[in-house]
């Protein structure tokens, strides 16, 4: 089968390429990377499970490793670039990428986002943005956690003020997070401005793993999913394995013997 | 560009297959890959440089010096052309590692190349050196593959130039496959490594079943003899010293 025009063009050039699987139009997007506790990119999974959503594209770079070095993963040094190379799934040979889904059901493109080492973090996100908007995208919601004590379950930041507003107006919901917001999710709701997109973050709260930042908290995801499933009208049910996922979390957190907790 | 590339010899009309194998566990993969070269008595295509690379040079016995490099071999199989890929360091980026895979895809695919096999290792122990694993560009080859008795790889990693081979040749649609040998890594008293020509072999095996190509495995079969009785000879001899040693039940007069 012959290549798509736009992959040969990318292809011919730099070191990160689009390759378009189906041409979509869609207003929303809602986008997440493996980031703290991966509260947000559990969410985008749950969400592209649930409404049986379509690879419409995908996003390749030759500044994907397939091992980091620096730790955590969104968190890119440029003495580390990572290893390069392939990810091998059920015998089956793949590279890695950004895939854009499209939830015709809800009318959204879902972005599960893959940090670029340190010399590609502003390319690939640049590339994403890009392609979003030549999809048509207007509003961008990233998804992803805090770690402060003070603040409500979830909290929103945006990138003007009369937006933050009206997302506060229409959710009730208060910014409460300050602080950098690192890896793919962060440039890309960062740069979101320059491409004239309304962006806005969705923090869930979570408790940081020092020793495996990035290792799952799906009570945090629980809690986002069900906020997103009364601002966009969304019906997506917690897969079961999240369900026990989080069941199980909540026992282990429960000290042993001490009846009245 | 941070690549250059020379061309040695004449260009082959047309190649059906590009083999590669690097240096990694074992020394397995690139066992292989030589051998092929080696047998099918290949001609030196290309050698590519990259400013990614280590930055050193190597000095040989003889007394000359090596940029650290990749080579492209040609060799002329059943009437057929084959290409070998195949270095011994990989690029220390990622971006490099992507040149350099994509460099060799494009002269492959020029001389039309349609099958593409990977060797790789893992390290494992010395029971499963030899055990071939595979995976492959799409599920319709990989049941091709599991009906010749091949067993799957369900995860891994394929890292550095063979791993963004595999994936931007099956991305383009080639026939990709990789082999993946589990391999022993004995060390020698002195901390030498003892390549595992067994693994090496066990790769040879599958890629012959998998293209039909007839292929002397007389010659590494030997190799494996000779590492087995290398390896048992120095654990006989770290039998021995570890008896003479617990003879000397106090330990040296020295030692309070």
């Amino acid at each position: 089968m012959p290549l798509s025009t736009r992959e040969d063009l990318a292809m011919s050039g730099d070191f990160t390429w689009i390759k378009i699987h189906k041409e979509v139009k869609a207003r929303k997007a809602l986008a997440a990377s493996p980031g703290l506790r991966s509260v947000g990119f559990l969410v985008v999974n749950e969400v592209v499970k649930c409404l049986k959503s379509e690879l419409v594209a995908e996003i390749f770079s030759a500044h994907f490793p397939v091992i980091y070095q620096s730790m955590p993963s969104y968190s890119p040094q440029p003495e580390l670039p990572g290893i390069g190379g392939c990810i091998i799934d059920e015998g089956v040979v793949r590279l890695p990428s950004v895939k854009i889904f499209w939830c015709s059901e809800a009318g959204l493109l879902v972005v599960v986002g893959y940090h670029a080492n340190f010399n590609g973090q502003y390319e690939v996100a640049r590339k994403v943005l890009d392609l979003l908007k030549s999809m048509g995208v207007e509003e961008l919601y990233v998804l992803a956690a805090h770690a402060r004590h003070e603040g409500g379950e979830i909290c929103c930041a945006a990138v003007a003020s009369d937006l933050l507003e009206v997302f506060k107006g229409k959710t009730g919901l208060q910014p409460c997070y300050t602080g950098p917001f690192l890896g793919f999710s962060g440039l890309l709701f960062g740069l979101a401005q320059s491409y004239k997109m309304k962006a806005v973050a969705l923090f869930s709260k979570t408790e940081p793993d020092y020793d495996n930042p990035e290792s799952p908290d799906p009570r945090a995801a629980i809690r986002l999913l069900d906020l997103l499933n009364k601002v966009f009208g969304l019906a997506v049910k917690p897969s079961k394995e999240l369900v026990e996922a989080a069941k199980a979390v909540e026992a282990e957190r429960r000290p042993k013997g001490l009846t009245y907790f | 560009m941070p690549l250059e590339k020379r061309l040695t010899s004449e260009l082959p009309p047309r190649c059906r297959v590009l083999v590669a194998g690097w240096a990694g566990p074992g020394y397995s993969a690139r066992i292989a890959a030589d051998y092929l070269v080696e047998e099918f008595r290949g001609e030196l295509l290309a050698e590519i440089y990259s400013y990614h690379f280590p930055a050193h040079v190597t000095v040989s016995k003889e007394g000359f010096v090596e940029p650290v490099k990749c080579s492209l071999f040609k060799c002329k199989v059943e009437g057929d052309w084959l290409l070998v890929f195949s270095g011994d360091e990989e690029p220390l980026t990622p971006e490099g590692q992507f040149e350099l895979a994509k460099e060799a895809l494009e002269i492959a695919t020029k001389l039309g190349v349609r099958e593409v096999y990977i060797f790789d290792a893992v390290p494992g122990t010395r029971e499963n050196s030899g055990e071939i694993k595979v995976a492959c560009s799409d599920g319709a080859l990989l049941e091709q593959l599991k009906e010749m008795g091949f067993k799957p790889l369900k995860a891994h990693r394929v890292i550095g130039v063979l791993g963004m081979l595999a994936g931007l040749a099956s991305e383009r649609r080639l026939r990709t496959t990789c082999l993946v040998t589990g391999t022993y890594t004995y060390f020698t008293p002195s901390g030498r490594m003892v390549a595992d020509s067994r693994a090496a072999k066990a790769l040879l095996e599958a890629f012959c079943k998998l293209t039909g190509l007839q292929l002397d495995l007389s010659r590494i079969s030997r190799e494996v003899k000779l590492t087995d009785s290398f390896i048992a000879e120095l654990e006989a001899e770290k039998r021995r010293l570890l008896k003479v040693a617990l003879k000397h039940e106090g330990g040296p007069s020295y030692v309070r």
